[in-house]
């Protein structure tokens, strides 16, 4: 009886299962149709809109304000009507901005500053401070990169918020406007930051910087000694990639750190930016390295290396490890004239491996 | 009499919940993914891949093409494989003992000499017979090494060995790579600040049917023969919603070896790519796994949903089948390797649900499947099959199967709309309906093959005949 009890209902089931898949397929398929109809839509028009963006800022950056124009007040860059009239689409105007902040990051000086003008024209800016004040992570994100890309220095009150926020794309974005406000005063984020710094922020970070003329470089001190390791790992590739000298004897106090990464930058750092005692320093912390960070230092002692390291560098063929004695080859190759000879000179100069590596550097492979 | 309709029942419901966890884990899967696309793409869009394609900062990437008798479109894939946007790398050619004249193709081709370079046998391999490199400086980032025959996974440890960067790219020469590829599988590496990100992998789409002129894709269009076809949409299935899923909860257990990237110190500790099995790329990936997960540090195996890497699909049966029947024996042999993780909560994520996932779901469901169709045509035979119920539950698994695969090609159009036309779309969606038809128990065969072929210790890869993409395919 329960079996043809069960046996009942479990048809009933399957056939109401079965009739809501089909349900779904045709709710689906019906979706794709929409989806694709709206797409080959905006395809269609996607190409003469981005024109007619184009057109608008090819007029901007060739604009030339007259002399008493009030910039601030008036609208003075001639904008289609055509344009006036579709900005309250939001796919043209997301086309439009996209275009537009497409063209600001490759311009600067006058034509740079007519773009910002256009945007402010539009009044393209309470839709990016709408992004800013909505919930979504990414339109934040969003708003946020507007007002940096147009250099809105007035909303930077709206910006400081987030500079420590939860959210990683937001804390980035808000970060990189800062920076674009302040130029290197911006990363004054860098002294509160809690939240670890990613290498690819870290990587943008330095892009930004790149477009800065190098000088005031405060507060580098501060984030060498920082209790959050990334903004130290930072502070070190600012050091490395700027050169900064005066930094020298702080590097050689991170030779202690307890995290073997920054260690291990220090070490990459103090080779761009050595002094008479360096070589001795990295001899010096040699032996109670990590193997990475002891190749480190062998890469290092290539660029700072006198004779009187040789004894060192040659004892260090005699490693165990591979990687060490072709590292410690490479050094003594590079130590010219005589750094070389000791490698051929030494006991195992005939035997597995140091014969091959012998070769390998004969050949100047590298 | 009672027994047996106990043991009736218990077949009976022992399948039935067995398929409804089979379905929970779809529905799961295909839902839990929409958020990680969702959350990739808007990601994605503040991304300014200039930085990493320019910058000398970042880390340095070796890629590891093996190639075995691929003499006829060499020349092409390597210089497709040069042509790639990044500033900080090399790229490794490993003929495996090629019998055609790949070698001296690639020496004419590219200028190149026989070399002293030092490599250090970290991982045991073959033996290297020869290193070349370019003496024209434009090839400055190519390596080739000439080595005894030893299979892809020999090959693949001696570019580990050859390479002294930090990641190693390891892909099949015959796929096609898009030019920025290796910006968007580098990036999760430098993203993760909480975890060590061991390795990446990418989408791989089907390149037969798309428009290819030396060694690079100039159009994406659907293959018109209905095997290649019907592999598309398996690919879009297993990568946009199968890997997103998985990858969300930091449950990969595969990255397809036709393109990965991995943190070569890790590599290297794992000791390399395991030789003994056809499965090289899944093993790989579950024993980096294990090795972080024994010594309790913690990682990421990342995943990211952009279409990278485009491979020719087999376009018959035949050739399909070797390769179902490979992939079977590969999964398999991992399993087996790595069966301590089964349901140890030691292993986190992967050992409670990796794992059993792939035990009792991947490996196990081709085998239930088979059993299940022997035991249906068993009691049919003896009348036993009450065939209103027999049908009903036979056009729900159908309709399910069809609706798992427009919600995965709903999927594809709002992402990536890599296949535009309407037309190719609707194909797409005939193809959903033919596929439970006249692929799937193909597939169930090829992997019933497998595990026979296992049993008998079968161990051969299987020759994977190719018709070449480097012809412009007719639309």
């Amino acid at each position: 009886m329960l079996s043809q009890y069960f046996n009942l209902s479990g048809l009933q089931f399957l056939i109401a299962l079965f009739v809501i898949f089909c349900c779904l397929i045709i709710l689906l398929i019906s979706f794709i149709a929409i989806t694709l109809f709206i797409l080959n839509k905006r395809e269609l028009n996607y190409y003469d809109w981005k024109e007619l963006a184009d057109d608008v800022i090819t007029i901007a950056i060739f604009f030339e304000p007259e002399d008493d124009a009030d910039l601030a007040n008036i609208s003075v860059i001639d904008i289609p009507e055509k344009v006036k009239k579709l900005l309250p689409n939001k796919y043209f105007r997301t086309i439009f901005t996209n275009q537009l902040l497409s063209a600001k990051e490759n311009m600067v000086g006058s034509s740079g500053d007519n773009l910002d003008l256009l945007y402010t024209q539009l009044n393209l800016e309470a839709f990016a401070l709408k992004k800013i004040r909505s919930k979504s992570w990414h339109n934040i994100a969003k708003g946020i990169k507007e007002l940096g890309l147009m250099d809105l220095k007035k909303y930077r009150e709206d910006v400081k918020p987030f500079l420590n926020y939860r959210r990683q794309l937001i804390r980035i974005e808000a970060q990189n406007t800062m920076l674009k406000f302040d130029g290197f005063q911006g990363l004054r984020f860098l002294n509160t930051a809690t939240y670890p710094i990613s290498e690819w922020h870290q990587l943008k970070l330095l892009e930004e910087l790149a477009q800065l003329p190098p000088d005031d470089f405060t507060g580098i001190d501060n984030w060498l000694n920082s209790n959050n390791d990334s903004v130290v790992l930072f502070a070190l590739k600012l050091v490395r990639n700027y050169h900064l000298f005066q930094f020298h004897q702080q590097l050689v106090q991170l030779f202690s750190h307890q995290n073997e990464k920054i260690r291990g930058h220090a070490i990459i750092a103090i080779k761009e930016i050595p002094d008479e005692t360096t070589a001795n320093n990295l001899m010096a912390i040699y032996p109670g390295e990590t193997l990475n960070n002891k190749l480190e230092i062998l890469s290092a002692l290539k660029e700072v290396a006198m004779n009187d390291e040789i004894p060192f560098i040659v004892s260090c063929l005699d490693d165990h490890a591979t990687d060490i004695k072709f590292a410690a080859a490479t050094t003594l190759y590079h130590i010219k004239p005589n750094g070389f000879k000791y490698v051929l000179n030494h006991p195992d100069a005939d035997n597995e491996p140091l014969v091959r590596i012998i070769k390998h550097l004969q050949s100047n492979i590298e | 009499m009672i027994w047996l309709e106990l043991i009736y029942d218990l077949i009976t419901y022992g399948l039935l919940c067995y398929s409804l966890f089979l379905l929970a884990g779809y529905i799961g899967i295909g839902l839990y993914s929409i958020g990680e696309i969702n959350k990739y793409l808007h990601k994605n869009s503040f991304t300014n891949y200039r930085i990493l394609a320019t910058s000398n900062d970042t880390p340095s990437i070796s890629i590891l093409a093996p190639a075995y008798n691929e003499g006829a479109n060499i020349i092409e894939n390597v210089r497709s494989l040069l042509s790639i946007h990044y500033n900080n790398l090399e790229v490794i050619i490993i003929n495996d003992g090629s019998k055609d004249d790949s070698i001296n193709k690639l020496i004419v081709a590219y200028d190149l000499e026989k070399v002293d370079y030092f490599v250090d046998q970290i991982i045991e391999t073959k033996k290297i017979r020869g290193i070349y490199k370019s003496k024209n400086k434009i090839y400055r980032k190519l390596i080739v090494v000439d080595k005894e025959n030893g299979g892809k996974a020999d090959a693949l440890n001696v570019g580990i060995n050859v390479s002294r960067n930090q990641y190693v790219v390891c892909i099949d020469v015959d796929c096609i790579i898009e030019q920025d590829a290796l910006l968007k599988l580098i990036k999760p590496f430098l993203e993760n600040t909480k975890e060590r990100v061991i390795a990446t992998g990418g989408v791989v789409r089907i390149a037969n049917g798309c428009e290819i002129a030396n060694g690079r894709l100039i159009k994406v269009g659907l293959p018109h023969d209905f095997l290649p076809r019907v592999q598309t949409l398996e690919y879009i299935r297993a990568f946009l919603l199968g890997r997103m899923a998985w990858s969300r909860i930091n449950g990969l257990m595969l990255i397809s070896g036709a393109f990965g990237a991995f943190d070569r110190e890790i590599v290297v500790k794992c000791g390399g790519y395991n030789h003994k099995t056809v499965g090289e790329d899944m093993e790989l990936v579950v024993r980096m796994r294990r090795y972080m997960e024994e010594k309790d540090l913690p990682y990421k195996v990342a995943f990211i949903p952009d279409p990278l890497c485009w491979t020719e699909a087999p376009a018959s049966y035949k050739i399909l089948g070797r390769q179902r029947n490979r992939w079977t024996r590969g999964t398999i042999e991992t399993l087996k390797f790595h069966k301590v993780m089964c349901l140890n909560t030691n292993y986190g994520i992967v050992g409670v649900l990796s794992y059993p996932y792939w035990f009792f779901f991947e490996l196990l469901a081709p085998l239930v499947e088979f059993a299940g169709i022997i035991i249906f045509v068993f009691l049919a035979f003896f009348g036993s099959i009450n065939w209103s119920y027999f049908l009903a539950l036979l056009v729900c698994v159908y309709t399910f199967g069809v609706l798992y695969s427009i919600f995965a090609i709903l999927m594809e159009v709002l992402t990536y709309n890599q296949y535009r036309k309407g037309k190719d779309i609707l194909n797409l969606m005939i193809t959903a309906f033919l596929e439970p038809i006249f692929f799937h128990p193909f597939v169930v065969w090829a992997s019933v093959k497998g595990n026979i072929d296992y049993l008998q210790k079968k161990s051969s890869w299987g020759e994977m005949t190719r018709a070449g993409l480097s012809q412009p395919k007719k639309p």
